[in-house]
């Protein structure tokens, strides 16, 4: 059995149906009880009303026959013809014939011939009551159970027999009983139809309505309500479909916000199956930019895989196919892709995959970024970083070749010009040895400042020869005890005490440190000659040289209390023929700390210096281990 | 599906129940019609024998004498009789509401006053004791009789006794006459007894009419015209086997075949196509004859008023057993 069929029907048509078909079954079911009851009591009352007419007809024919009263006998047997149940009566004779019968004809006759044409039943019935005897009134149900006989003895020696057909007693009571029957009925089916307008008000309409919105609501029209209230199902459900609407509204607008965004901004958003050929499941609307449209590829017109470029496709797949099997999920990737006019851009695709529980990759996910410009301005970058690097290069060479000569110059310029020194110190000493008397006091004293200015000359030609040495020469890195240098450098190259007295206290640990020896020493000592130098004439010179480790480097310190200098010349210091003071009070050439400062940076070092006007200075050095 | 199915073939049959009319023949019971023991309404008698109507739809009940069908009539026990138009005038007059169906015989001397072989002639009833049944036509009898023998209704003594009564009444001298008909006129002819004044001198004054209570025409017109087939039936038989007829209706009445037969001679049967003729027109012809048997009811105080003949007559179920005997022939 299929209850298909009924789920075909909307509730609305299937309620009444069912209604009416109820109202229907509980008429037919209550008929048929009617029927079975009437039968019952019919026969009850037809079988005491059969004993009574039996027992009055008993009497009135023992008078009547008693009076030799044949007719009247005949109509009484015959008047009961007007009782409507009473199918048969006969009045039969000791020899059996019919003396009053309900109709003419049979009088005179036999009972079995009087009977004939009468169906079966109705002759063995009939026949039966007459040969019952006895001086009783009997009563018995015919054998279909639908019919009475009743026999009477009447004397002398007649029987008298009267069938009482039950059908038509209870064809009447059900004629009479089946307004009753309708009236019930039309109340079940008047409570029925009121049962269904309630439900219509309170259901069927609103389902309705509530369907209607569903269907709508399905179909796209995301702006529609039910606007049903109420605390049964369909008040839930409905409260429940409009809030499902509201958000799938919101979620609408959300996507359409997102879609826009995705739409104007400069990525393509494409997700693929994983699948043969990655097929396309979603790509965004901007994917027209590259002059394609959505359709081709969701509907798999267009292979995404096609449009990689031929030269990128091995790369890309084999990356791919790692990133599937061993990760990680977020990747990037650089690719070029063909577009619909069969150009080629570059694309960065920045890829993300989409695992089930299982840990296989059900979806891959894309924003594909057109780097073109990008990439062609990288190239162009990368051209001009070529030349400029061959031009810095060559530049570099040439400016190594000018600063070799330059230097070789300022080498040979020092050097050659030591040998006219050398004659005019040589000769002045002459003069002054051998012409010495000769000269006024005035022109000894000329003598004397051309030699103090020789003498000066060849310092400086000494010192820019250092200098000059200083660049071209080989560094030697070899670890040196710092400590052994540091006293070295005080003991033997401790400067002469001019006007006072000199200390020099050292506070150097033992360390090792990787440095050019030759130089190292030079920097130490011109600090200490510098030191000594720009002591102060009222107070003893204090010299302080100290060094500690700072993790891979050491810091070196000369520290004095001279006349130091102000922090703002702390940079002019260290530049070559630079000068704070006045070279009759302070004489030098101005190279020393410049030779210091070049010595340093050759090792990889740095030199700074701190100070105060008449505070003493601090020279530090830091230097690589 | 068969559950669902058996459920609503329940329905639809409480349905047809409920829709159906409450009015069925078998609820109904048979059409229950009255007819006293005069030869003239045998031939319904014998339809019912020979199985000319479903004994279901139509019963014919012999009663003992015209009175007593019109007060069964009366009493709604019957719904239809065969009648005198005489008494019928009567019944309607009492405010019965009756049609006349079919028109069924006319007596032709069927009816007559008995008389002990003492009385000779109508005018030999003076003082003497009558038996008659309280009917029109016992009345019209009586009053033709009267005026035959120059005598007043008060020259003669009235004893009420009722058909089946009649013939003890003469025959144990409580009556010295007795207003009767077949076949208890035939009996007591045979036993001895004159007639000094038969219908036969009253042609077409005493006729017999089938006449079915208003309601029950309106209400169950197929039983009607089954009741007017089954005499029209019944008397085709009697015509067509007199003999047997006789054989077979003539016992219960206490004749011999051959008087049953002889009885005959005194009753002149209308066929059904007679009977829509008498019934129909404008007017019908049974209503001018009818017309005056009521200015002679009249006289005789036995109706107060002429009788509306247009309402009376209802031949439409026999011209329609009428229609249907010509389209089966």
């Amino acid at each position: 059995m299929s209850w298909q069929p009924l789920l075909a029907l909307p509730a609305r048509i299937m309620v009444p149906l069912l209604l009416l078909v109820l109202t229907l079954l509980a008429a037919g079911v209550n008929y048929a009880y009617q029927v079975d009851e009437y039968w019952r009591s019919v026969e009850v009352s037809e079988n005491d009303r059969l004993v009574e007419r039996l027992s009055v007809e008993q009497a009135r024919l023992e008078i009547e026959s008693g009076l030799g009263n044949r007719q009247q006998v005949r109509r009484q047997v015959a008047a009961l013809g007007m009782r409507p149940g009473t199918s048969h009566a006969f009045l039969v004779d000791d020899d059996g014939i019919v003396v009053a019968a309900l109709s003419r004809t049979a009088i005179g006759r036999s009972l079995a011939e009087a009977l004939k044409g009468e169906s079966e039943e109705v002759r063995d019935g009939v026949v039966k009551a007459a040969g019952r005897g006895g001086s009783n009134i009997t009563v018995a149900r015919n054998s279909a159970g639908r019919a009475l006989i009743g026999h009477a003895p009447v004397q002398p020696g007649y029987d008298f027999i009267v069938r009482v057909d039950l059908e038509q007693s209870v064809a009447t009571r059900i004629a009479d009983s089946r307004g009753l029957l309708q009236r019930q009925a039309a109340t079940i089916l008047v409570l029925a139809i009121l049962v269904w307008g309630v439900l219509h008000l309170l259901w069927f309409r609103r389902s309705r309505a509530l369907t209607a919105t569903v269907a709508a609501i399905g179909s796209g029209r995301l702006e529609t309500r039910s606007g049903l209230s109420g605390r049964d199902e369909i008040g839930y459900i409905a409260a429940a479909v409009d809030r499902m609407a509201d958000e799938l509204q919101a979620r609408r607008a959300d996507e359409a916000r997102l879609s826009e965004l995705i739409n104007r901004s400069p990525v393509v958003a494409v997700e693929w199956r994983n699948g043969p050929g990655w097929p396309v499941e979603f790509v965004s609307e901007n994917v027209v930019r590259w002059g394609y449209a959505r359709h081709q590829f969701m509907t798999g017109e267009i292979a995404f895989a096609d449009l990689i470029h031929a030269d990128d496709r091995p790369r890309i797949e084999a990356e791919v196919a790692d990133h599937l099997a061993h990760g990680p999920d977020d990747y990037r990737q650089e690719y070029r892709l063909r577009t619909a006019d069969e150009n080629w851009i570059w694309v960065d695709d920045r890829t993300w995959l989409s695992r089930d529980d299982a840990g296989r990759v059900t979806r891959i996910h894309g924003v594909l970024l057109d780097i073109t410009r990008q990439k062609h301005a990288e190239d162009d970058l990368r051209v001009v970083n070529s030349e400029l690097e061959q031009r810095v290069a060559q530049r570099t060479r040439d400016l190594e070749a000018a600063n070799r000569e330059l230097e070789s110059f300022s080498y040979s310029v020092s050097h050659d010009l030591k040998a006219p020194l050398r004659g005019i110190d040589g000769y002045s000493q002459l003069l002054l040895n051998e012409y010495g008397e000769r000269f006024d006091e005035e022109g000894r004293h000329f003598i004397a400042n051309i030699r103090s200015g020789v003498r000066q000359m060849h310092q400086l030609i000494e010192d820019m020869l250092a200098y000059s040495r200083m660049e071209r020469r080989e560094l030697e890195l070899r670890p040196v005890d710092l400590a052994a240098l540091v006293n070295a450098v005080a003991q033997g190259g401790k400067p002469k005490d001019k006007d006072g007295q000199v200390t020099v206290e050292q506070h150097v640990p033992p360390i090792e440190i990787h440095a050019d020896r030759e130089g190292l020493t030079l920097v130490l000592r011109n600090l200490l000659e510098n030191a000594v130098k720009f002591s102060r004439k009222d107070i003893g010179a204090r010299i302080e040289l100290g060094a500690r480790e700072d993790g891979a480097r050491v810091l070196l310190w000369v520290r004095d209390n001279g006349i130091g200098f102000d922090m703002k010349y702390h940079d002019r210091i260290f530049d070559i023929f630079q000068r704070l003071h006045r070279a009759e009070n302070y004489p030098g050439t101005g190279i020393g700390l410049a030779l210091v400062k070049k010595a340093v940076q050759r090792m990889d070092g740095r030199v700074w210096a701190e100070s105060a006007p008449g505070e003493g200075a601090t020279f530090y050095l830091d230097l690589p281990r | 599906m068969h559950g669902l199915t058996g459920a609503f073939r329940l329905a639809l049959a409480a349905l047809a129940l409920l829709a159906g009319s409450a009015c069925s023949d078998v609820a109904h019971g048979p059409l229950r019609v009255g007819v006293e023991p005069w030869v003239g309404f045998d031939p319904l008698v014998l339809a019912q024998d020979r199985r000319a109507v479903d004994p279901a739809v139509v019963r014919i009940v012999e009663l003992g004498s015209g009175s007593e069908t019109a007060r069964n009539l009366r009493n709604g026990l019957v719904e239809a009789a065969a009648l005198t138009l005489g008494e019928t005038l009567r019944l309607v007059e009492e405010g019965l509401a009756l049609k006349i169906v079919a028109v069924l015989d006319v007596s032709h001397g069927a009816d007559a006053i008995l008389v002990d072989p003492s009385i000779r002639d109508s005018a030999g009833l003076r003082g003497k004791r009558i038996a008659l049944e309280e009917s029109a036509v016992a009345a019209m009898l009586l009053d033709r009789a009267l005026a035959d023998g120059n005598l007043d209704a008060g020259d003669v003594h009235v004893l009420p006794a009722e058909a089946s009564y009649h013939e003890s009444a003469l025959r144990s001298g409580r009556a010295n006459a007795v207003i009767t008909y077949e076949p208890m006129k035939s009996r007591l002819v045979a036993s001895g007894y004159g007639v000094v004044f038969d219908s036969s001198r009253m042609p077409d004054e005493v006729v017999d009419v089938l006449v079915v209570r208003a309601e029950v025409l309106e209400a169950r017109a197929q039983a009607v015209d089954s009741l007017v087939s089954a005499w029209a039936a019944g008397l085709a038989e009697l015509r067509a086997a007199p003999a047997r007829a006789a054989a077979l209706l003539s016992s219960g009445i206490e004749l011999t075949p051959e008087e049953y037969l002889a009885t005959l001679d005194g009753i002149r049967f209308i066929d059904l196509a007679d009977s829509v003729d008498m019934l129909s027109g404008e007017p019908p012809p049974l209503a001018r004859s009818g017309t005056r048997l009521a200015d002679t009811l009249l006289r005789l105080g036995l109706i107060r008023t002429q009788p509306d003949w247009a309402t009376l007559f209802a031949p439409e179920s026999a011209m329609r057993v009428v229609g249907r005997g010509r389209m089966s022939r």
